[in-house]
């Protein structure tokens, strides 16, 4: 539709142009705007109140909710967990997805495609049904996970999988690896895949094998999947709601909530509405950070 | 399912209010209750039987969840359209509406004979009355029990308890028999069991009269919480499990795996809501009788008081037929009504007249029934009639006190210290 | 430098055989070139001297060190892939390198043969490159450049100019001729190429399932092929072969006849194979180039004319006899003119042939008499 060569109508054209990209974009920006920028707008406003959901009268505290966050012993656990999930599922989910890849690329001949499919399968499942699933097999009254460490001869915690505050968060952690591992294997497998055979046999003459190679070929190779991969882990980490609201509902005892079940639980349980506005700034800006950190590196990439 | 049912009711909830009045020259009454088992049925029979009194009025029926209700309600209340009438929980949850002026009052209406005023008895009406005014209309109670296994009872010349002690005594006897036999499993995954311990706990060892201002955040600051009897009620607890009652990880069983362990005679012994009885009975199981929380030797408590919780149907203060929604809610509360809603959902209602003439109710339901009717002094539960923040922190304490993770003192002092942050912020 | 050593060498992929007991010696600094049709096994056989397939059966030996089970990066090999397989993430310098440090070796003497191999293929401008900076050509150098740096035994290349164009494959031919002077290393080579194996080889080794028909010097092989199969995969257009009957077989000549030619006697210069007899069947071979001028003359029916500037191809069906097997369709023959010719499609053309050129091969396949030399 560029007719830029042409000088004389050059400027009009130029004119028209800028009106078109403006008309082009304007749907975008108006759903944008209705779905993202003003409810962000209205919870960063809200954040500034003091107000329940059913509350007539909303009153002004400033900054008051956010010093209360942060004077909060639940506010930090909360933040603690997330981080705690952040790191350990990208060491679980794309360090145990590299492995599984890794071996399925290159180590299993037979049932490929079977193995592929299983392991991806509970990524499929709605995470509430993976909840519920979990809840079913960590049960420490009927459960098999109890029956079959005490079939084993050891002791299960004595006040269950998830009822423990000690290791509740690492058993969460644990079922969030079961079900995104297989799409972090699948997603890494596609990279390597992508890698050409012969240059395994090319690193193999240069001295290159096993574990070398995975550290000078393979890795490099899918570096970019790899950032992808962290990245998605992260963003889902900190976003993790529905999953511990279905296993632990944040307990025991506050012991693995994340920022998402708080402001669920401040929002709706306790009827803080500008508390829980106030904890959803501070997560939007850590996923702000993130994102420009994301762009930062895929452009350095 | 939790969350994807809060979704969609919200946004269910979006389109019902933007929804518009169906005819004009028909008033509509828009109500919105729980989906409980029986629930929608016994609507459908009410609404037609409703519609031969009063053929001029409309009654839309709609159900949600209880986790999803208790969002949609919140929301739909404050939007422009809400349900003329709705279920509520009697206690902080309907206090909290009539405050904040969302809830009409209608001690104009329902005072016909056959209005709910006439109906229904003093004691009843005066759950949904605040400052003499009459915010609503209640439906039905439930009570808690402690149910017992009579086979197994008899068959080990166990003696049913009438004292606390007695309590943990049964415990030790059924420990000393098997081991393996959970007494009396607690299912506190999602915390509100050990809540309804505590709940009568304190009142057996503190008493409602000491405990009244406390809970209602009207006592000195000096004073809040600080009666040492909070602390002994909260022993209470740990001496059930000392005793060895509860299974190894209560708080990561859930209150329907505990029911299936009594109603499957896995375990002899549980304390259950008064609804528990009909899902015995739909599991198949029959034998079983009931007790209340007995006393405890040296507490405050009076005797005759046990656990009730209200629950009922407020008018939406934006409500355009008050007088068409209060004659649908008298209409639920007649006692034609009141005897099929006992039928169908097996649940006490507030208007006991007609009972006994049903041929159709169990004899545990008559037990119960008549059973609530003799209480003297309701007891509201902790988590519906604290304010929100203490009773997170009651609701907290109890899961740590079972953990171990904090002693009966500590859980107190977390609850005073909520209680006098709620306190201050109340008072501004 | 250094000798290979290979003897019965056998691999088999499940039930089918790739390698059926392979012998073979390549001298120090031979350049030798490997040939045969797709699936013949000569891919296997580099890549189980270069220990990236394990053979079944046999040893391999480089210089005087057993090979057979090392791992490929101790063999003392270097190899040149198809598609370059440079490592996509490093540079070019890192590519170059990248054997010597896992080796071990020291930054600044790695650095040192690096640039000493760029400086051979004058690719010292992409050092700090990375791979998809550079064109086809410059990536089989720094392939190349590669396997120099590393200073192996025994130079590999598995058909590393396919993916070239034909202007900078010939580049790169003459280049590699060249590198083989200089380096004076023992090079092994495979290619399906016949130009790349005849101009490049000192000795050309041909394959065919999974075994070696014959080895030899390029023009050994080209004018005394010892069975039909090398007769007819070196020399393009493939030589013709009519079917013939012996009616004669004596005092060292045998005689055979053809339905509409002459009777052909050549001397029989293969004695051992099966014992030749009147009445067996023969078949006969001439190769295109050998028609055209010659004893006798016979007429060709032009179907395809091929001019090819400096030569002209012309296939078409002989009068009053038939071949079989051959480039050209069934029953024509091929015959290549060296010089331009005018004919056209549809033409019936006289064509020479001399009766010495033939090649006699027994029913085996087995050459036993050799054309006269034109």
């Amino acid at each position: 539709m560029s007719q830029t060569s042409r000088p004389r109508s050059r400027s009009g054209n130029l004119a028209a142009e800028k009106l078109t990209y403006a008309a082009m974009l304007t749907p975008a920006l108006l759903l944008l705007a209705v779905f993202v920028f003003i409810p962000v707008a209205l919870v960063i406003y809200g954040s500034l109140f003091d107000f329940g959901l059913t509350s007539r009268d909303w009153t002004f505290v400033g900054l008051g909710n956010y010093v209360e966050a942060f004077g909060d012993d639940v506010f930090w656990i909360a933040l603690r967990n997330n981080l705690i999930i952040v790191i350990g599922s990208i060491v679980l989910q794309v360090g145990f997805g590299t492995l599984l890849a890794a071996v399925l690329d290159r180590g299993v001949r037979l049932g490929r495609t079977l193995m592929r499919t299983i392991i991806f399968a509970p990524m499929v499942i709605s995470s509430v049904a993976v909840g519920l699933i979990w809840l079913i097999i960590l049960d420490p009254n009927v459960g098999p996970l109890n029956a079959v460490v005490k079939g084993v001869g050891l002791t299960p915690p004595k006040l269950g999988w998830l009822g423990d505050p000690s290791i509740s968060i690492w058993v969460v952690l644990g079922i969030a690896a079961w079900q995104y591992t297989g799409f972090m294997m699948v997603l890494i497998l596609a990279g390597l895949q992508a890698v050409p055979k012969d240059i395994y046999q090319a690193a193999a003459l240069d001295g290159a094998t096993g574990l070398r190679a995975f550290w000078y070929i393979t890795l490099p190779s899918i570096r970019n999947i790899l950032i992808v991969a962290i990245l998605i882990t992260t963003v889902g980490g900190f976003k993790v709601f529905d999953l511990i609201f279905v296993t632990t509902g944040g307990g025991p005892a506050n012991s693995t909530q994340v920022l998402g079940t708080y402001i669920y639980l401040q929002a709706f349980n306790i009827g803080e509405m500008g508390f829980a506005n106030a904890i959803s700034v501070v997560l939007l800006l850590i996923a702000v950070g993130l994102g420009w950190l994301q762009l930062k590196t895929s452009r350095k990439a | 399912m939790k969350v994807l049912g809060t979704a969609c009711v919200v946004s269910l909830a979006a389109l019902a209010i933007g929804m518009p009045a169906v005819a004009a020259d028909k008033a509509t009454v828009k109500f919105w209750t729980l989906k409980n088992p029986g629930m929608a049925e016994f609507a459908a029979e009410a609404i037609e039987a409703f519609k031969e009194k009063r053929p001029d009025i409309e009654v839309v029926y709609e159900d949600f969840p209880n986790e999803a209700y208790k969002t949609a309600i919140q929301v739909a209340l404050n939007g422009s359209e809400p349900p003329d009438a709705f279920y509520n929980w009697v206690g902080e949850d309907s206090a909290r509406l009539v405050r904040e002026g969302l809830v009409m009052d209608v001690s104009e209406y329902g005072t016909e004979p056959d209005g709910f005023q006439s109906i229904l008895s003093d004691g009843w009406l005066s759950t949904l009355q605040y400052d003499g005014k009459q915010y609503g209309v209640p439906l039905e109670a439930v009570s808690k029990f402690f149910y017992y296994n009579t086979n197994f009872f008899a068959e080990h010349e166990l003696k049913v308890p009438d004292s606390f002690d007695g309590l943990l005594q049964s415990c030790r006897d059924i420990r000393a028999i098997d081991e393996d036999i959970v007494p009396m499993p607690l299912g506190n995954s999602e915390r509100w069991k050990l809540n309804h311990f505590i709940t009568m706990l304190n009142e057996r060892v503190v008493g409602h009269e000491a405990a009244n201002p406390d809970y209602a955040l009207e006592a000195d600051d000096a004073t809040l919480f600080t009666n040492p009897r909070y602390v002994e009620a909260l022993q209470k607890v740990l001496d059930l499990q000392e005793a060895g009652c509860f299974q190894d990880a209560p708080n990561a069983t859930s209150p329907e795996l505990t029911r299936t362990m009594f109603a499957t005679e896995a375990s002899p012994m549980i304390y259950c809501g008064s609804w528990c009885a009909g899902i015995f009975n739909g599991e198949g199981f029959e034998d079983f009788k009931m007790f209340r929380m007995p006393e405890v030797k040296g507490g405050d408590g009076a005797d005759g008081t046990n656990f009730l919780i209200v629950q009922g149907y407020q008018i939406s203060a934006k409500s355009k037929y008050p007088e068409e929604t209060v004659a649908w809610l008298s209409h639920l509360v007649s006692p034609e009504m009141a005897v099929r809603y006992a039928e169908t959902m097996g649940r006490v209602p507030s208007n006991p007249a007609s009972l006994d003439s049903s041929d159709q109710l169990t004899e545990s339901f008559k037990w119960i029934a008549k059973d609530v009717s003799e209480i003297t002094v309701p007891i509201n539960v902790l988590d519906v009639k604290l304010e929100n923040t203490v009773s997170e922190a009651y609701l907290d304490g109890g899961v740590e006190l079972l953990n171990g993770t904090l002693t009966p003192e500590q859980v107190m002092e977390k609850v005073r210290e909520t209680a006098l942050k709620a306190k201050a912020k109340l008072d501004k | 430098m250094s000798t290979v050593e290979i003897s019965g060498l056998v691999k088999n992929f499940g039930a089918f055989q790739a390698l059926k007991s392979i012998d073979l010696s390549i001298g120090d600094g031979e350049f030798v070139v490997m040939v045969g049709p797709s699936g013949c096994g000569k891919s296997t056989l580099l890549r189980a001297i270069a220990g990236l397939e394990m053979p079944d059966d046999g040893m391999i030996m480089v210089g005087d060190r057993d090979v057979t089970f090392e791992e490929p990066a101790d063999r003392g090999v270097a190899m040149v892939f198809q598609n370059y397989a440079l490592y996509p993430h490093m540079t070019v310098a890192g590519n170059m390198g990248f054997g010597l440090k896992m080796a071990g070796i020291a930054k600044d003497a790695i650095a040192d043969a690096v640039q000493r191999a760029s400086d051979i293929l004058s690719i010292g401008d992409h050092l700090h490159k990375q791979p998809k900076a550079l064109s086809g050509g410059q990536k089989q150098r720094v392939a190349i450049g590669r396997a120099i740096t590393r200073q192996p035994k025994v130079f590999l290349f598995d058909e590393p100019l396919s993916n070239l164009d034909a202007a900078l494959r010939t580049r790169m031919r003459v280049e590699l001729g060249r590198l083989h002077n200089e380096l004076n290393a023992t090079m092994i080579y495979v290619t399906h190429d016949q130009t790349e194996a005849m101009t490049m080889a000192d000795r050309i080794v041909v394959l065919s399932s999974g075994a070696i028909e014959q080895v030899g010097s390029p023009r050994d092989l080209y004018n005394r092929p010892g069975n039909l199969f090398v007769a007819g995969f070196l020399g393009s257009p493939k030589m013709n072969v009519l079917q013939a009957t012996l009616v004669s077989a004596t005092d060292g000549e045998l005689t055979a006849s053809v339905a509409g030619l002459p009777d052909i006697t050549r001397p029989l210069d293969v004695t051992e194979g099966r014992e030749l007899a009147v009445g067996d069947k023969v078949l006969l071979g001439i190769r295109p180039e050998a028609l055209g001028e010659g004893d006798i003359s016979f007429n060709l029916k032009a179907r395809v004319v091929e001019n090819l500037g400096r030569e002209t191809l012309i296939y078409g069906t002989p009068e009053n006899f038939r071949s079989c097997d051959g480039d050209a369709e069934d029953g024509d023959i091929v015959v290549q003119y060296p010089r331009q010719y005018d004919a056209a499609a549809g033409q019936t053309l006289t064509v020479g042939m001399p009766l010495d050129a033939f090649y006699i091969f027994d029913s085996d396949g087995r050459t036993r008499s050799f054309a006269a030399a034109h």
